[in-house]
């Protein structure tokens, strides 16, 4: 896809703003928005997409990594080998999830769910743990992230090969997140 | 010139610019809202609005309201109690047949949309031809087109399909352009609940997410008035008075409404109190929770994180709604808004901003339900997500399964379920591909959703660069051999024995029933005393004695009476697994 740093005329780097993200957005959508003068929705579409590109930390980095001729390597949706203790503990969890709601789907009266009440409760409190423990790594890696946004300008090779590393556990960490929130949504947390 | 309409399940509006504020336009009776309903008298032409809705309650066989609950939907998509007959086949588009003709959803919506024309036309001195009309924000894209061509049939090009919450975002932002703010709208109208997120920004509208139940509002807490009556009177008959005494009670904490009918030489009176509406409305109520939960998880916000409520929609009057929603919300809701004009007002808006006459303003409106494909195994594959930001285009690259393959047939579908058949079929097109060795053939297809919510496909070809305009065949239109098909179906049902099902029903009940009272008495029998114990005995013993019997209707009651014992032994269990330190895992 055509560059979506430049479309939104934000600096290709690793670190970005939201603020920033947010008001480039609000700025150009309007500007080209198919309801605004001269506008179109090509051109808006065009916006929209570069937006969606860079909102997401992992997904950002792809397309930045993509620019510097990075491609990703065949078996680059492995997980890398520091997450693959979280990645055990949380498929784990899922299994007991799942378990847990296809009992209290078939749960029709209130006693049959209020026996499941102890079974939701602590299920609640792991899922709470893993994704506070999730968010943890997470802002790890958005540390790493500043890092290596100030070397950005003095980049090189092995550069490049952090922010892939990086790039990988961001987008796991954020997908397990994503996953942990729905499934706390759906114990009704 | 384009006018903005809100096409209401029960009332309609339209209005213009003028001198950029949005003014509502009022019949010639001066009233700014049109009730949707549409009478066929004998003979004449139908009538339109407050002439239509006098005479439901006199002869309301050939009166029709609520149509937009039809609008592009299918014969069995769901039930329906309207005083009206509704015709055509399970899986047929929905028609209504009214004398000895059928009419169709947007025929009905057409009518009531040719009023507010003639009444604009009237206010303004000019021909009206353009518009924009609103559609609640969670209206799939059947609905929104059937909503197009209503439009259409009433002489209206219908420049944009406009999302009610974000309509009703923009009445309540106008003046106030220069805030930053993040919204909430808990549009809850007679037929349709919508619950938005919205930022607010320099002029520009955003929807960050949106949720709602085509099938919840004021109509549903209508209905249930309805079955507690106990007058002597037809369901119909009843309709006018609760809607009457729902409305005063929102004032008054009861009342007492004389009816048009007699028994016994005495006059019918309808009485009501705001306790006994709360108790039926509140269930109907709290069906909103859900969707404000998740439109809050979906936009990545907490309650605390909103600087407003806005109420919209006639509903929302009702204090109940209120409680809710402060209660929910964590703040009392702004009521600046007029919740049956907002709406109208927001579209006139809209109107303004595509004819020039609002500038500097724009909305960033989303779609509110995954589109995605059918795959191998049956499964949903999401190609745009829910809430994504519109107008957008998605690709997909395809490929041809076995050499050769000529065509392939790809269902799209609309909703947020794993199994594609869960999902709502929005139609299906047929892939064509140039003769290649397996894999090698590669069609590019870009799903594009305008900013009015609707799809349009196109595919094109890699190789030979051929681009297509896919136009896609409708769900609504069933062929005959799958019409006979589910003809068929639904007679095999027909003469079930009815009884055989209640039992079996009634069983599955007991089964499950049982057991967990067993389980229960187990882990907090002990908070029980004795009058307890030996009562949830005897009542077990009645229910396996009406297993025994294969008796449907006892068993029925058993089970009730079983699950009314108990209930205290649920709320022991709850307690326990509340309390701190208490949650065991369950064996």
């Amino acid at each position: 896809m055509p560059d979506p740093f430049a479309i939104l005329g934000l600096p290709a780097r690793p670190w970005l703003d939201a603020a920033a993200l947010q008001s480039a957005f609000h700025r150009l959508g309007a500007l080209h928005h198919p309801d605004s003068p001269g506008g179109a929705t090509a051109a808006f579409a065009a916006v929209n997409s570069a937006w969606q590109a860079l909102r997401d930390p992992a997904q950002r980095l792809r397309h930045l990594l993509e620019i510097h001729g990075h491609t990703p390597t065949a078996g680059a949706a492995a997980i890398p080998p520091a997450l693959a203790d979280t990645f055990m503990g949380l498929a784990a969890l899922r299994t007991a999830l799942d378990r847990f709601l296809a009992r209290h789907t078939a749960a029709s009266g209130a006693l049959a769910q209020a026996l499941l009440a102890s079974e939701r409760t602590d299920l609640t409190r792991r899922l709470r743990e893993a994704l506070a423990h999730l968010e943890a790594s997470r802002a790890q890696s958005h540390d790493t992230l500043r890092a290596l946004d100030a070397a950005w300008d003095a980049r090189d090779a092995t550069t490049l090969a952090h922010l892939a590393t990086l790039q990988q556990s961001l987008a796991f960490q954020g997908k397990w997140s994503d996953q942990l929130r729905e499934g706390l949504f759906q114990l009704g947390a | 010139m384009i006018l903005g309409i809100d096409l209401g399940t029960t009332n309609s509006l339209i209005g213009a610019m003028d001198a950029g504020f949005p003014i509502l336009i009022a019949d010639a009776d001066g009233e700014r809202l049109t009730p949707s309903v549409v009478h066929f008298p004998a003979s004449g032409e139908p009538l339109v609005g407050r002439a239509a809705a006098r005479q439901r309650a006199l002869d309301p066989a050939p009166t029709v309201y609520s149509a937009k609950r039809f609008l592009g939907r299918r014969v069995g998509e769901d039930a329906d109690d309207v005083s009206y007959a509704l015709a055509g086949a399970r899986g047929e588009p929905v028609r209504f047949r009214v004398r000895d003709r059928e009419v169709s959803p947007e025929e009905i919506s057409a009518l009531v949309l040719g009023k507010l024309k003639a009444d604009a036309e009237r206010a303004l001195g000019t021909a009206v031809t353009r518009a924009v009309i609103t559609v609640p924000a969670y209206f799939n894209d059947a609905q929104r087109s059937a909503t197009q061509r209503a439009g259409a049939l009433a002489g209206l090009t219908v420049e944009r399909i406009v999302n009610e919450p974000t309509a009703a975002a923009l009445a309540y932002g106008l003046d106030k352009l220069r805030d930053r703010a993040r919204i909430a709208v808990y549009d809850f109208g007679g037929g349709t609940f919508d619950i938005s997120i919205l930022e607010l920004n320099q002029g520009v509208f955003q929807v960050l997410a949106t949720d709602g139940h085509t099938r919840l509002g004021g109509d549903d807490i209508d209905r249930a008035l309805i079955a507690e009556c106990r007058l002597p009177i037809a369901d119909w008959q009843k309709r006018d008075v609760i809607v009457e005494a729902k409305h005063r009670l929102s004032s008054a904490e009861a009342v007492e409404l004389p009816l048009p009918f007699a028994q016994g030489g005495e006059s019918l009176v309808y009485r009501l109190t705001r306790a006994e509406l709360e108790r039926i409305a509140r269930p109907i109520v709290e069906r909103t929770r859900e969707h404000c939960r998740r439109v809050l998880a979906d936009a990545r916000l907490a309650p605390a994180d909103l600087d407003a409520v806005i109420l919209v929609g006639g509903q929302t009057r009702m204090p109940l709604v209120r409680t809710f929603v402060a209660d929910f919300f964590g703040r009392e809701p702004d009521t600046s808004q007029n919740p049956d004009e907002a709406v109208a007002l927001g579209a006139t808006i809209q109107a303004g901003i595509l004819d020039g006459s609002v500038q500097n303003v724009v909305l960033l409106d989303v779609t509110p339900l995954s589109l995605g494909i059918e795959t191998f195994g049956g499964l949903m594959n999401v190609i745009i997500p829910r809430n994504s930001t519109i107008p957008l285009k998605a690709g997909e690259m395809f490929t041809n399964a076995v050499a050769g393959q000529r065509a392939m047939r790809i269902q799209v579908l609309q909703g947020e379920r794993e199994l594609a058949r869960d999902n709502w079929p929005l139609g299906q097109f047929e892939l064509e591909f140039e003769p290649a060795p397996k894999g090698q053939a590669r069609v590019g297809v870009q799903f594009e959703i305008d900013a009015s919510g609707l799809l349009h496909v196109l595919a094109r070809d890699t190789h030979t660069g051929r681009e297509q305009i896919v136009a896609l065949t409708s769900a609504l239109d069933v062929s005959d051999a799958a019409v006979e098909k589910m003809l068929e179906d639904s007679l095999e049902h027909a003469f079930e024995d009815v009884n055989d099902r209640i039992f079996i029903e009634a069983k599955m009940k007991s089964d499950e029933l049982l057991p967990a009272v067993q389980k229960a008495l187990a882990q907090v029998g002990a908070g029980l005393d004795e009058a307890e114990r030996t009562l949830i005995a005897a009542r077990v013993a009645a229910v396996e004695a009406a297993v025994a019997a294969r008796a449907a209707q006892p068993l029925k009651q058993a089970n009730a009476a079983l699950d009314e014992a108990t209930q205290r032994l649920a709320t022991l269990l709850i307690e326990r697994a509340l309390a701190p330190g208490g949650s065991v895992p369950s064996a």
